[in-house]
């Protein structure tokens, strides 16, 4: 019997899943075929752009600065034991260009930019502003989902850049100002050993992916919701815990792809 | 179609909530659909209110702003979700002049679902009453509350006794309590 319940739990688990998927799949589509329309109301992603990608630039700054002050300390420690301290700029820059940019920057954008959509989405789908909108003929998707999606995609890749431009500003304060780190070598060799296509192209196009993923998985669950209260709660939950696997676990793939032959 | 909770986009002003439908579909001058906008919220008594957001206002001027935005483009056809539920004994009256006179004024089609019997009857031509997800009577106003039948009696008349009971089907209460107590 209670084999038969686990099989049943299974079963059950994998028909809400696929049916999830599925349904997330063809919303996008909805999405994307709804792109064309925006064109002449570009002014509705410009001012999602403004919420989902300014109001974010505070964490993401504060984050990244840390990050980099942090970075810079435990790396000079590491190399000054090899009289490589001259190599802190690459190292970090590397670092920060290649993963923690873009990888911490699609966290935090989840938890801030990701879950904030989800509940806004989510709410006027609870109070009847979706539905209400239906009613006046106008699609809430073309309308309210798709400026916020393409808003995303543009906000998550400058976020991200900006995080690893902070984060080397950080290091650079550690390393050159406080630890005594040659200045010439720090920008020198960074500016040596930093590639453009093999690592901040590679850089770019991983938060390009990231962005995607963490606004479609937000937009979709808000849209997706149950219109209560706690569906609302529960879908914002989602939102961020399955942006945040979807971008650890296609970090690697992406990494993988890009840098699994050197 | 008017909701019963409103349905304002709670990131609008009323003028922009009302403005809504007619920028959404039309290529009006902005000029045009001021005056627009300002007529409707005239009708509904809120010209006044047109900077407020719609967490600042109550819920049945939120219903009266949202009855402005269902008439903004004039459609042929409105449906009305409980428009009277919540409303001041003055606003109800307006609501209920204002319906009937769009309706006649305008030639419109207007289907109001609602359990305020006695304001639905004083402005309907027809009414309809449903039961279980069944049309159980219809007729004039005058024809339903004159109806033989006990169970449309009972609810165009609002009586507490009747075929239609107000508990829910239940065991013995006083067992209940007992049981609840042991």
């Amino acid at each position: 019997m209670l084999i038969l319940d686990g099989l049943q739990y299974l079963g059950r688990a994998t028909i809400n899943f696929c049916g999830r998927l599925g349904r997330g799949n063809l919303f996008i589509a909805r999405v994307l075929a709804g792109s064309f329309s925006l064109i002449p109301h570009f002014q509705l992603i410009v001012a999602q752009l403004y919420y989902v990608g300014v109001f974010s630039l505070a964490i993401i700054v504060v984050s990244a600065l840390n990050v980099g002050m942090v970075l810079g300390l435990q790396m000079y420690n590491t190399l000054v034991n090899f009289g490589a301290e001259s190599s802190l700029g690459p190292v970090v820059a590397l670092s920060l260009v290649r993963e923690l940019g873009p990888v911490v920057a699609g966290l935090l954008f989840a938890g801030r930019a990701g879950s904030a959509l989800t509940a806004e989405i989510g709410l006027m789908k609870a109070t009847e502003q979706l539905s209400g909108m239906e009613m006046m003929a106008v699609d809430p998707v073309r309308r309210i989902v798709a400026p916020r999606f393409f808003a995303g995609i543009i906000a998550m890749p400058l976020l991200a850049a900006m995080f690893s431009a902070v984060g080397i500003g950080g290091a650079y304060f550690v390393g050159v100002g406080l630890l005594g780190v040659d200045e010439g070598a720090f920008w020198s060799q960074m500016q040596a050993q930093v590639d453009w296509s093999e690592d901040i192209v590679n850089g770019i196009i991983k938060s390009v992916v990231f962005g995607v993923v963490v606004t479609w998985v937000a937009v979709f669950e808000g849209y997706d919701a149950v219109p209560t209260s706690e569906g609302v709660s529960r879908a914002t939950t989602r939102s961020v815990v399955y942006a945040s696997l979807a971008v650890l676990g296609l970090d690697f793939v992406l990494t993988a792809l890009m840098f699994g032959n050197n | 179609m008017l909701f019963q909770s409103g349905a304002l986009f709670t990131s609008l002003n009323v003028f922009d909530n009302v403005a809504f439908p007619i920028r959404e579909h039309t290529r009006l001058p902005e000029s045009i659909i001021r005056n627009l906008v300002l007529m409707k919220l005239q009708a509904v008594g809120l010209r006044g209110a047109r900077r407020l957001m719609p967490n600042e206002l109550s819920g049945g001027m939120a219903r009266r702003v949202a009855l402005a935005r269902a008439i903004a483009l004039d459609p042929m056809v409105i449906m009305y979700d409980e428009p009277f539920t919540g409303q001041d004994p003055i606003t109800l009256g307006v609501i209920m002049k204002l319906i009937r006179m769009l309706n006649d004024v305008l030639g419109l089609t207007t289907i109001i679902v609602s359990h305020d019997v006695q304001e639905v009857a004083a402005i309907s031509d027809a009414i309809y009453l449903l039961s279980n997800a069944k049309v159980v009577a219809h007729g004039k106003p005058r024809d339903l509350e004159d109806s033989a039948s006990a169970w449309v009696r009972q609810f165009m008349h609002g009586l507490p006794d009747g075929p239609v009971p107000f508990h829910y089907p239940a065991g013995d209460y006083a067992r209940d309590l007992l049981l609840e107590a042991g």
